[in-house]
């Protein structure tokens, strides 16, 4: 029991040892503190999130490209040239066709977005002017 | 504040408590307060508002307070408001190096953050007593007071706190055995 009691002792001397640090001096002078809560930080938080996100919209934002080559194309035109077909585009494409026939014939024979440097064939235009005996 | 034994020893009348009394208070008793609302509430930066709001209460108020009391008032204040605002925050806030609530010599230093989670990781009604007896340099009478509680109960919570901290601290007790050696 006595051994115990020393031992105590010796641990209440140990933890004596560190020292509880000083609070900050008392604001007599600011009466009512503002209390240190974690939304003020959220806010703080949300409201710089924002800025920046703002900035970088506003610094990344993608320009619009006007490819010289289209320029005096057609709404028809256009469409069947620069974007592959899809079932939007073929809407798009009767939407804005005089006629049907004439988007019809605009999906038909859209013409190739691919062009091939001088000397290159494609392969689907060799094949087809080969002659294949069977 | 002024409930439960305190009414007797504490009154509201015409005489505001002088501030320099209220200061006195602040540089004795301060640290041990901030070490007991840093018990409670796990967060220095909560404890130093505890400590502001109690003592800026005591400056603005009509209270008066026996000096012989002073310090069991104190220690309820600081209870009764860091179990306020406790209630609103976790008390399970992730220590921060900056943010350590004990001092000590050089050798001892680096265990500071490991007493504060041996302190934290304690019943709170454990380490409110052992921080009053320990930093706080409270009887047992006193400490009884402020918690509403039996003497009796009050030295058994401390027991119990004491074994289990020499159980997390063992192995910085042996070094410091072995460093005083």
């Amino acid at each position: 029991m006595n051994m115990q009691q020393n031992d105590d002792e010796k641990f209440e001397s140990f933890l004596k040892q560190f020292r509880p640090r000083e609070p900050e001096p008392l604001q007599t002078k600011k009466h009512g503190r503002a209390i240190r809560r974690p939304f003020v930080f959220a806010a703080w938080a949300t409201v710089a999130a924002s800025i920046v996100a703002a900035v970088l919209t506003i610094q990344f934002r993608p320009k619009p490209t006007h490819p010289p080559d289209t320029e005096n194309l057609t709404g028809v035109e256009q469409l069947s040239n620069q974007q592959p077909l899809t079932i939007g585009s073929a809407n798009a494409l009767l939407a804005q066709a005089p006629s049907v026939q004439a988007a019809v014939d605009a999906l038909a024979f859209h013409s190739q977005t691919t062009r091939l440097s001088k000397g290159k064939h494609s392969a689907l235009g060799v094949l087809s002017k080969e002659n294949i005996k069977l | 504040m002024g409930q439960g034994k305190f009414p007797s020893m504490i009154t509201r009348n015409s005489g505001k408590l002088r501030n320099d009394e209220v200061q006195g208070w602040y540089e004795q008793h301060g640290p041990a307060l901030l070490a007991y609302a840093c018990s409670i509430l796990g967060d220095r930066g909560s404890a130093e508002d505890v400590l502001q709001q109690v003592f800026l209460k005591l400056l603005k108020g009509n209270i008066e307070v026996p000096s012989a009391a002073a310090k069991p008032y104190l220690f309820r204040a600081v209870r009764n408001t860091a179990f306020n605002l406790s209630r609103q925050n976790s008390r399970n806030v992730a220590l921060d190096a900056c943010e350590q609530w004990f001092t000590a010599p050089p050798e001892l230093l680096h265990w500071s953050t490991k007493l504060e989670s041996a302190i934290l990781s304690l019943p709170v009604e454990q380490s409110e007593v052992l921080t009053m007896r320990i930093w706080g340099e409270m009887t047992f009478d006193e400490i009884a007071t402020v918690l509403e509680v039996s003497i009796n109960t009050a030295a058994s919570r401390y027991r119990y706190a004491i074994a289990k901290l020499r159980e997390l601290m063992q192995p910085f007790e042996v070094q410091n055995e072995h460093a005083a050696k």
